[in-house]
């Protein structure tokens, strides 16, 4: 949208009226009537128009001021006008009737005037005068202006102001390209050629900058900046490498961080953060550097373009490989971590399965026994049932079957050892080794209980009578053998079970000396060889998580056993007491012991002294420490090497003493 | 002449059930069980005392005090008992365990648990065969509940080589 016109103004001032608007006559016949013309008869009313004049609507373009003037001249008037017209500024012409060459040099001298005009004037000389100032008025201070007052504007002037536009623009384009080549596409650039470039234009500076002062120059190993030292400027590498240090780091063995070369600016993170070096900066090889302060940036910017350019170039490169190596370690570092984090739930996976595969293996073993007898049992029972079936039932000999039966299903079995020991008597009588035996484990000590002294009965009478007795006596047996041994199996299974079952969120309330039997009982196959002896305080319940406590036991029991291993007279204790605010649970065994030195690694990650064929890796016992902790509690052990070792569980009293006491007498 | 056959178990059911399986032999044999192997070693010479050898031993692996293996390298050291049979009857034993049993006791089988009582019979009849027709004078005397054939083959060849 065209900007509205405004009315282009010339202020006459002169204390003679015919003079005035003679001036305006002329003015008006010139320009046609297209310019306004002010008069004012002295001075002071000119200064008090002028301050009237609303910019939005007119443009005061000259002032024509006559120079011999009552109270105030011409010149004194030029004067005032300067301080009053702020914001607009007219071409002023000086208009004298007498040649008053003092007054013209002041007006000059002064820049008071632009033109000078002599009375009387020549119309020609006044167009020529006027249309130069108002086009040039038009052209540099309302050139929005110009398509109203085309008449006015001289054509030499509008293609001079066109033109130098036009180099103006071209400039401005050429710099814009420049920058965004250099800045959008940097990768035309290799780093060598921005500090190539970027040390060019310093030396182009040259008249500016004293170069001898920011040259520096460091030997190999030298130190540049130290972490922490606050840096007034930053560091431009011109030759050389150098090396970046982090102090923890170079605590911990690394020697450095990364290395940078010619092109890079050093302390920029520093520069303009205001703070101190990130790192320690060293020289590599001999290294030159240019030290850019925060005046000499600022001068080198405001002098030259391809300074600022390449400045920026590099310092935006530096900061996006900055960055981009930033993310990529963070991206490493986290990659690493959930690694870590994978392995090692994974080693407490395989620890917990190794553990678990060993109980099974043992468990597998353990139900092996049970197992086979049961089978066989229950083949035995047929035998027996079917011997008390086919035979014809005797009422003389009711009470003494049921009774055979009873012994068998309900009684203890006596030992072999009596056994054979009662038999003796029944074999000198019957001088039969199997029914003597039978006889003795049913529990009869003399041949007169069943009549078997009996001169006059037949040896076959009597032993037939004996085998009907033994048929129930077996049938009791092996049914009393299946029930013990389906007993043994469903708590073995119970035990696993409870081992292996997943943790519930929430602590229970336990008692510990049961899940102590129930890893007893895991292990109890091994155990076998072993002197294990219980002695059971009075505990409260504990609010633990059951089935990790387990795992303490298992492992101490376990490790107690391979301790013990070669041992003459193998031993382990289980003493569980109250100490003051805890429960104390010692597990000891009189095995190889444990080296001083070893003491303290017990319960690091990888720590065994097994010999093959066990399956731990290694982390028993820090995951025991581990599991001690999580209930805020703690495991210690003593040792002596060839005595005994002894681990003590310590485990916190519930803060609430109501909790029922329990104890497993055994 | 009656030989011993022993079964060394801890465990009271197993042991009557072994006991019970092999109760066929007990017409020509006498059959002890012992829940030790100090038991059974306390056996051994009660019956060496009545010149009655052992023939056949089965014995469990894992047990309180003496071990199996253990026990059968000593029967294996001890002149009296060194030809008598040796069977470990046993779910528990290692690798490692049977290795040693079968290099210094000249273990002669090894029965896993849970056993198949026809298994349990054959081994029982193969090896008390083997002890006879190598001990007694007069094998043929248990071809009833023997592996007949083979005592009668012996007897053959014994007719011929005399």
């Amino acid at each position: 949208m065209a900007p509205s016109k405004r009315q282009l103004m010339i202020l006459i001032v002169d204390d003679e009226r015919d003079v005035l608007d003679a001036l305006s006559e002329d003015i008006q016949n010139i320009f046609n009537g297209a310019i306004q013309t002010e008069s004012c008869l002295s001075a002071a009313e000119a200064l008090e128009f002028v301050k009237t004049i609303e910019p939005d609507s007119c443009m005061l373009a000259v002032v024509i001021t006559d120079y011999v003037m009552p109270e105030m001249n011409g010149l004194n008037f030029l004067r005032e006008l300067r301080e009053v017209a702020v914001g607009s500024d007219p071409f002023r012409i000086l208009l004298s009737g007498q040649a008053d060459f003092e007054s013209v040099k002041t007006a000059i001298n002064e820049h008071l005037v632009d033109r000078c005009l002599s009375k009387p004037w020549q119309a020609t000389e006044l167009y020529n005068v006027l249309k130069d100032l108002l086009s040039q008025y038009l052209l540099t201070q309302a050139f929005e202006q110009v398509e109203h007052y085309e008449k006015i504007v001289s054509h030499s002037h509008y293609r001079q102001a066109l033109a130098s536009s036009e180099q103006k623009r071209a400039n401005l384009a050429q710099n814009l390209w420049t920058l965004q080549q250099s800045l959008i596409a940097p990768r035309k650039f290799t780093d060598s050629d921005l500090s190539e470039n970027l040390k060019n234009a310093l030396l182009e500076l040259k008249p500016y900058i004293d170069l001898d002062q920011v040259l520096r120059s460091y030997n190999e190993h030298e130190l540049i900046f130290e972490e922490g030292q606050q840096l007034s400027s930053m560091l431009l590498i011109i030759n050389g490498e150098v090396s970046h240090h982090k102090r923890e780091l170079t605590e911990s063995g690394h020697e450095e961080i990364f290395c940078e070369g010619p092109g890079t600016i050093l302390g920029s993170m520093a520069h303009f953060s205001q703070g101190e070096a990130f790192t320690t900066v060293r020289a590599k090889t001999k290294v030159d550097l240019v030290s850019l302060s925060h005046q000499l940036l600022e001068k080198a910017m405001a002098s030259s373009f391809d300074f600022t350019i390449y400045f920026t170039n590099i310092l935006l490169r530096q900061v996006m490989r900055r960055i981009r190596h930033n993310v990529s370690s963070n991206v490493t570092l986290a990659r690493t971590l959930d690694e870590l984090k994978a392995a090692q739930l994974q080693l407490v996976e395989s620890e917990k399965l190794a553990t678990l595969g060993q109980l099974v293996a043992g468990i597998a073993h353990e139900l092996n026994n049970p197992t086979a007898a049961i089978i066989r049992s229950v083949d035995h029972l047929a035998t027996s049932l079917e011997s008390i079936i086919s035979q014809p039932s005797r009422a003389d000999m009711q009470s003494l079957m049921v009774r055979s039966f009873e012994r068998g299903f309900q009684l203890e079995p006596l030992s072999t050892r009596d056994i054979r020991q009662n038999a003796s008597v029944f074999q000198a009588h019957l001088q039969d080794p199997l029914r003597a035996k039978r006889l003795a484990e049913m529990g009869y000590k003399t041949p007169a209980e069943l009549g078997l002294d009996h001169p006059d009965e037949e040896q076959a009478v009597k032993f037939k009578r004996i085998d009907e007795l033994t048929s129930f006596f077996q049938t009791g047996k092996f049914l009393r053998n299946i029930t013990s041994c389906s007993k043994r199996i469903e708590s073995l299974v119970r035990s696993l079970k409870s081992y292996a079952r997943p943790e519930s969120q929430q602590p229970e309330w336990c008692d510990l000396h049961v899940g102590i039997e129930e890893s007893i009982l895991i292990l109890h196959n091994r155990l076998k060889r072993v002197e294990l002896n219980k002695d059971y305080g009075k505990l409260p319940a504990l609010h633990i998580w059951p089935g990790e406590i387990n795992q303490i036991w298992t492992n101490l029991l376990s490790n107690a056993l391979d301790a013990v291993h070669e041992v003459e007279n193998p031993k382990i204790n289980i003493r569980s007491f109250l100490a003051e605010k805890e429960v104390i649970v010692e597990i000891c065994d009189n095995g190889h012991g444990i080296a001083p030195d070893q003491i303290r690694k017990v319960f690091e990650i990888n720590f065994t002294t097994k010999k093959h064929g066990h399956y731990g890796l290694g982390l028993g016992l820090a995951i025991c420490k581990k599991i001690a902790a999580k209930h805020h509690g703690d495991i210690t052990v003593r040792s002596e090497l060839g005595r005994y070792t002894c681990f003590s569980v310590h485990l916190p009293l519930p803060g609430d003493p109501t909790h029922a006491i329990s104890h497993i007498g055994h | 002449m009656r030989y011993l056959i022993l079964v060394i178990d801890d465990e009271r059911e197993v042991l009557d059930n072994v006991i019970e399986d092999l109760c066929e032999f007990a017409s020509l044999f006498d059959i002890e069980a012992a829940e030790s192997a100090e038991e059974a070693t306390d056996i051994i010479n009660e019956y060496h005392a009545r010149n009655e050898a052992l023939a056949l031993i089965f014995c469990d692996h894992i047990m309180p005090g003496k071990l199996g293996v253990d026990f059968l390298i000593e029967l294996n050291q001890d002149a009296h008992t060194k030809d008598a049979k040796k069977i470990l009857l046993t779910g528990q034993a290692g690798h490692q365990d049977t290795i040693k049993a079968i290099n210094d006791a000249d273990l002669d089988h090894y029965i896993a648990k849970p056993w198949q009582p026809e298994e349990l019979k054959e081994v029982t009849v193969r090896f008390l065969t083997d002890y006879v027709l190598a001990h007694d004078e007069n094998p043929q005397a248990f071809s009833k509940i023997l592996d007949s054939a083979r005592i009668f083959e012996h007897i053959h060849e014994q007719g011929d080589y005399e």
